[in-house]
């Protein structure tokens, strides 16, 4: 393994770990970390400077090992559910799964789960992996334009969204109060 | 998003940072798929059409036979009955059985089975366009359930013979074992009959030995 790339394994591996931790549960992202750094240390060559960071880089490996995760343990639970095993099948349905363990406020919970599922990959990428838009572009294989365009419609979505709820909540109140 | 929102969606984003051994073991991984294969991306453009080439005919010949959509078109390995007349201790075929992901346990539940019997592993065939399920033709000792069965019967089971296991949880077995295999002959979800029925995981499909056959008789008289 040459310098530069054991540079990256060093300063990006909590980040990554964390990414997958995120988006899989029981303790999948330990051993889908290793494939992230064999995929990425195969594929070194096609890293572009001029194109992006090493970091988006490395998120845009991750993202690649997680599908190919779920694309395979897709096919198993269709089988294993009939057999009598049952898990989650998607990045979704673990986040899911993290946004209801965080006991997060319902209104923001449902606000997420409205959002296109583009929209939503993106606005996590950016609250939870601290990447730029510019980066969660590069991640996503978007131009940088269209990810700030899609992360404004996210924000304003969700603005709207808990907005809506916020007055709903106000009328309750106030309804309650007039009794 | 106002930023009291955005802080509360972020916190529900944080993780507890790795072990230093999990960083350790991932880095390990890249080390040693350096150290094996230092010119991989050479090899690669050798390799990768010899092997889509290989995967091709295989998966020809396998669709080839479940075509034909008999069991007796499996390939058969030679009959091979055990001739040890003492068994190990009967083991599960996968490390699952005492997964919380198993939506039901074994032994308690080995009653409820739609199908159960004792048999030799004839051949094992992949099934098409998935990973880890195989058509597992036996030679059938014995029916528990249903009392009358042919003497061949071909189930679905998850993961194939050892040295082509997909899972890494399997333990596997091979062409020529005695197992003690349960399952499902109707689809849970649909409640129509299987065409092959499937042998489950969590314990219900096993190794064969002597008590253990014993109490799976008893266990579907009820």
């Amino acid at each position: 393994m040459d310098d530069w790339f054991a540079a990256q394994v060093e300063r990006n591996g909590p980040d990554i770990h964390a990414y997958l931790t995120r988006r899989t549960t029981d303790g999948v992202a330990d051993d889908l970390l290793g494939d992230v750094w064999v995929a990425a240390y195969g594929g070194r060559s096609g890293f572009d400077p001029d194109i992006g960071t090493p970091r988006a880089w490395l998120f845009g490996v991750a993202r690649h090992v997680l599908h190919g995760y779920y694309r395979k343990h897709r096919l198993r639970s269709t089988m294993a559910r009939v057999i009598g095993i049952d898990r989650p099948t998607d990045e979704t349905a673990a986040v899911d799964a993290r946004l209801d363990a965080a006991a997060l406020a319902p209104q923001l919970r449902e606000g997420l789960r409205s959002l296109p599922a583009a929209e939503r990959e993106l606005l996590l990428l950016v609250a939870w992996e601290n990447l730029t838009p510019t980066e969660a572009a590069q991640v996503l294989g978007i131009p940088a334009g269209t990810a700030r365009s899609r992360l404004h419609r996210a924000r304003q979505r969700m603005d709207e969204r808990l907005s809506g709820s916020a007055q709903v909540v106000d009328e309750t109140t106030r309804q309650e109060a007039d009794r | 998003m106002n930023d009291d929102n955005w802080t509360t969606l972020q916190s529900a984003g944080k993780v507890p940072p790795p072990s230093p051994e999990v960083l350790a073991h991932a880095a390990q991984r890249v080390e040693q798929a350096a150290t094996r294969n230092p010119r991989r991306t050479v090899g690669r453009r050798v390799l990768v059409p010899a092997l889509a080439a290989t995967a091709t005919a295989a998966v020809i010949g396998v669709v080839a036979l479940q075509q034909s959509n008999t069991p007796t078109a499996l390939p058969v390995a030679p009959s091979t009955t055990p001739s040890v007349s003492t068994y190990p201790p009967s083991r599960p075929l996968e490390n699952q059985d005492k997964s919380p992901l198993c939506v039901a346990s074994y032994p308690k539940e080995l009653q409820k089975r739609g199908f159960g019997f004792d048999g030799t592993v004839l051949s094992a065939v992949q099934i098409p366009r998935t990973a880890y399920y195989w058509a597992v033709t036996f030679q059938v000792h014995e029916w528990y359930r249903p009392g009358r069965s042919p003497q061949q019967v071909t189930v679905q089971m998850l993961g194939g013979p050892n040295g082509q296991v997909q899972l890494e949880d399997q333990v596997g077995y091979e062409i020529g074992d005695r197992l003690l295999i349960s399952g499902a002959s109707v689809d849970s979800r649909t409640g129509k009959a299987l065409k092959y029925p499937i042998g489950w995981a969590c314990g219900f499909s096993r190794t064969y030995d002597v008590p253990t056959a014993d109490t799976w008789r008893k266990v579907f008289s009820k």
